[in-house]
């Protein structure tokens, strides 16, 4: 049983939260401006914060500065905005992930899911040789598992392939062309969408939105690349 | 007509015989003139033939007194074979010569032969009848006798005399000589012809007038035919010109009016002998006619080529001349323009100093003149610079505010009236200028912050009604008909949203209001991931994804992320709109100095808007809009083209829809 505070100035937002989360079995408490969302957390155990970001009094951002002086808690940022600056403002100052309204609530609910899981579960594991991670997604080459949030995710060997060699590599953009060379070891006369499509599929498996990647990113017009850990 | 026009033969007959109908004129205005000078026409044919013979007799009478008295040619031989008798008496009145035998006289003339003689060396010809009379004149060295008019010496018996000096020993001596045409012509001399010259001519006295006539009309009108067929070589219509038009026209006409006067003059020449060489004379008429008929028909044929003027030397070299002069002034002018404009001033008015001053010492100028002139162009001078500098603080002032510097001010220093004014004004359109800028600026960006901040108040309750749409479909309904209209609103709260997003987009796209970071971007590669991302999506659409590109790889500078949201609208445009069963092509080609890329496809309905509607916001080519979309899609991947520097094209062929995104290459 986790306990999650909803911090919106929308009460229907929160109500329609709330009930999602209980469905889900989650504790909710909701807060409807900065202020109360601190309070809040000084009061609770709080495991994992949904926090508007434009509210009257304290607005989000500064309500997770302040918070971010003594809990380590995950934040997923809710806003309205979806402008990359926003975007950008908000992790740099500390949320672990961001939704942009009007959001799905479905994958509002696998971010939570992965976000709990990343901070409850996994916090403390120790780093082991053989398995790559990056973020919540890892490798392991022994057992030929791959796990995002600590759930299994089945590949196939193309797939694992790829998400091997850009674990290995995380940063480098890699285009086409050399994905196929090294992952097929052929040469790839006219089969470059080939290595598009295993991607995309790949996206689908291991991403929440796989249009709005967090680990295999697209870079248009020159490859794809890892997105390095935060 | 028009064959005539072009025949060689036919133009060389019509001069031939226009040469015959010049000559036929001549000689019958010339009779014509004759027979009028006679009298032939007033007093009949006696009394012209009298004054004709009386004239002749004259002429001879005249020459008689001459020969013998001054030259003292022997008068037995000389007028043996000729039809005129004549008596000198010497000034004493005694009988000096005569051949008269007194009979029947056809005309008679007495005339007075004056001349200056010394007194002392008075002749004393011999005075014996039948003998030639030998007289030697004594030429009076320093004295000058005209008498020049015949006419007046006959009728009053005096000449004009011009006394050049007074000399007492010279005096005036006066024969008198009597000259006869005799009844019976013995001899076949001029007078036997001009007698019979002049029974033909009073023959035809009036026909010689027809005749004239005739022949001018006729020769006018075969003129003007040459002239009109002049340049014609066919029956066409074409002009060509000979080698005589292709001189230049005012060479042409000095040749032609040296030509003329000469063969004119030498006419002349030629017929004051006494009558003589006709045949010349007329040949020369007809040189100077032909001459003549030469330049008209080359004229015609210039005026009809049109540019009779500009092929004359002296246009050319007028033409040279403005065209140098043009040149000169230009190369000035740029020389001017080029210097700075006080360096540019201060030339012109050192060159007036420097003219006026040289005109000065050339004419000379008093002293205190001199003085005052120094004064008042020191004075103008001093004044000419503070315009021009002043002058040059508002043309500064002016450029900066032209080229949108808002910070600049005209400094009004030092300028008074009009030009302080003027400053002042300047100053005031740029406080204008800024206010409109700035203006624009602010609304400009408060429409995109109007759009972006309505979009965000919207998307609040959005969230709300799409989570709330959502917990109803998960709710078991009371009956299918909850189901299906929580369906419907579930789908069109999707849409809403998209729009927003899609708003926002375009509101920024198009103002400019979005970072691009411009990175190599390979468009191959970025095919591949279109084809990647769209090929499932399009073969379950019913749609074959067609991909087309060169071996070598093509670069541009653009923002991959822009890239991909232009490849993604376009794509997903084919994928809502394109007809199934059909071809999408993708083709990417390089074209000097570009990299294009080719979206087609066939549309699903009929498109009955152009390319550049398509482009308009919210524009779809479904009018029914039954279909999913926005309509800014395409839109925004113009503005976002436009925004990296790239140009969209969008064309429809019938149901052909043809995008193509060019951009330079890297």
């Amino acid at each position: 049983m986790y306990n999650i505070l909803i911090c919106d100035d929308e009460k229907d937002i929160v109500s329609a939260l709330e009930i999602y989360l209980r469905a889900e079995g989650y504790r909710t408490f909701a807060a409807c401006d900065g202020w109360e969302a601190l309070a809040v957390l000084e009061r609770e155990e709080i495991h994992l914060v949904l926090l508007d970001i434009m509210m009257p009094q304290l607005d989000g951002i500064s309500a997770m500065n302040e918070l971010r002086r003594y809990s380590n808690v995950p934040v997923i940022l809710l806003t309205a905005k979806g402008e990359d600056t926003d975007k950008v403002l908000g992790l740099n100052v500390g949320a672990d992930d961001y939704v942009t309204k009007p959001f799905n609530p479905v994958e509002l609910l696998a971010r939570v899911r992965s976000q709990l899981r990343r901070y409850m579960q996994l916090g403390g594991s120790t780093k082991r040789e053989d398995l790559l991670s990056v973020g919540g997604l890892s490798l392991d080459d022994r057992s030929k598992e791959v796990t995002v949030d600590g759930e299994a995710v089945s590949l196939t060997p193309t797939e694992y392939e790829i998400l091997k060699l850009m674990l290995e590599h995380p940063g480098q953009v890699f285009s086409p062309r050399e994905l196929y060379r090294r992952v097929w070891n052929d040469e790839p006369y006219g089969a470059e969408s080939t290595v598009a499509v295993h991607i995309r599929h790949l996206r689908e498996k291991i991403e929440i939105d796989p249009a709005q990647p967090r680990y295999v990113k697209a870079v248009w017009g020159q490859g794809y690349k890892l997105e390095r850990g935060k | 007509m028009k064959k005539l026009r072009g025949s060689l033969a036919v133009k060389i007959t019509a001069i031939v015989l226009l040469c015959l109908l010049v000559l036929a004129f001549t000689a019958s205005a010339v009779g014509a003139l004759a027979l009028h000078e006679l009298g032939a026409y007033s007093g009949g044919y006696d009394s012209a033939r009298q004054t004709m013979l009386t004239d002749l007799c004259r002429d001879r009478t005249m020459r008689a007194a001459e020969r013998v008295l001054e030259w003292g040619d022997d008068a037995d031989s000389v007028y043996a074979h000729e039809n005129f008798r004549f008596a000198i008496h010497d000034p004493e009145g005694e009988l000096l010569y005569t051949n008269y035998d007194g009979s029947g006289f056809l005309a008679h003339v007495g005339w007075d032969y004056a001349r200056y003689q010394a007194v002392e060396a008075a002749p004393e010809p011999t005075t014996q009848p039948g003998e030639t009379p030998r007289v030697t004149p004594t030429p009076a060295p320093t004295m000058q006798v005209r008498n020049n008019d015949a006419d007046i010496m006959f009728e009053e018996g005096k000449g004009e005399i011009v006394w050049e000096q007074e000399d007492p020993g010279v005096q005036l001596k006066t024969w008198h000589i009597d000259g006869y045409i005799p009844e019976t012509l013995t001899a076949q001399d001029e007078i036997q012809h001009a007698l019979r010259l002049y029974d033909w001519g009073y023959s035809l006295r009036y026909a010689v007038y027809a005749a004239a006539g005739v022949s001018l009309l006729l020769g006018v009108l075969l003129f003007i035919f040459l002239c009109s067929a002049a340049g014609h070589r066919d029956a066409s219509e074409t002009i060509t010109p000979n080698f005589v038009d292709k001189l230049p026209f005012d060479l042409l006409t000095a040749i032609v009016i040296t030509g003329v006067s000469l063969a004119l003059v030498a006419m002349a020449e030629v017929l004051s002998f006494n009558g003589g060489e006709i045949i010349i004379g007329a040949f020369l008429l007809l040189a100077a006619g032909l001459l003549f008929l030469l330049w008209c028909m080359s004229f015609a044929t210039r005026v009809k080529l049109g540019g009779a003027l500009k092929s004359c030397l002296i246009y050319r070299f007028l033409a040279w001349c403005w065209k140098g002069l043009r040149l000169g002034g230009k190369g000035l002018i740029s020389l001017l323009r080029g210097l700075p404009m006080i360096r540019k001033w201060a030339l012109i008015i050192a060159a007036v100093w420097v003219g006026e001053l040289l005109i000065m010492s050339l004419f000379g100028v008093y002293p205190e003149e001199f003085f005052l002139w120094l004064l008042e162009h020191l004075l103008l001078t001093a004044l000419a610079f503070y315009l021009i500098l002043s002058f040059r603080r508002l043309r500064l002032g002016a450029k900066e505010i032209a080229a949108g510097n808002e910070a600049y001010v005209v400094d009004t220093r030092y300028l008074v009236g009009e030009l302080a004014d003027h400053a002042n004004d300047l100053n005031h359109i740029r406080d204008g200028l800024n206010a409109a800028v700035a203006e624009r600026m602010k609304s400009e960006r408060f429409r995109t912050e109007l759009i972006t901040n309505v979009s965000h108040d919207i998307k609040t309750p959005l969230t709300s009604i799409i989570n709330y749409v959502d917990l109803l479909e998960k709710e078991e309904p009371e009956n299918e008909k909850v189901r299906e209209y929580v369906q419907v609103l579930s789908r069109q709260s999707g849409r809403l949203k998209k729009l927003i997003d899609d708003l926002i987009e375009a509101s920024k796209a198009s103002t400019g209001n979005l970072p691009v970071v411009k990175e190599p971007c390979e468009l191959g590669v970025l095919l591949d991931q279109t084809a990647g991302e769209y090929g499932e999506r399009l073969s379950a659409a019913g749609l074959e994804l067609v991909l087309s590109r060169p071996e070598e790889p093509v670069t541009i500078l653009a923002d991959g992320r822009h890239m991909w949201r232009i490849f993604d609208n376009l794509m997903g445009n084919a994928l809502k709109y394109a007809q199934p069963g059909t071809r999408v092509y993708l083709s990417l080609a390089r074209q000097a100095g570009k990299a294009q890329v080719t979206f087609r496809n066939i549309s699903r309905s009929q498109l009955n808007v152009s390319g550049e509607e398509l482009m308009e916001r919210f524009v779809r080519g479904d009018s029914a809009r039954s279909t999913e979309g926005s309509g800014l899609g395409l839109s925004i991947a113009r503005s976002l083209t436009q925004l990296q520097g790239g140009q969209m094209d969008l064309t429809v062929d019938g149901d052909l829809f043809k995008v193509t995104l060019s951009f330079d290459s890297f």
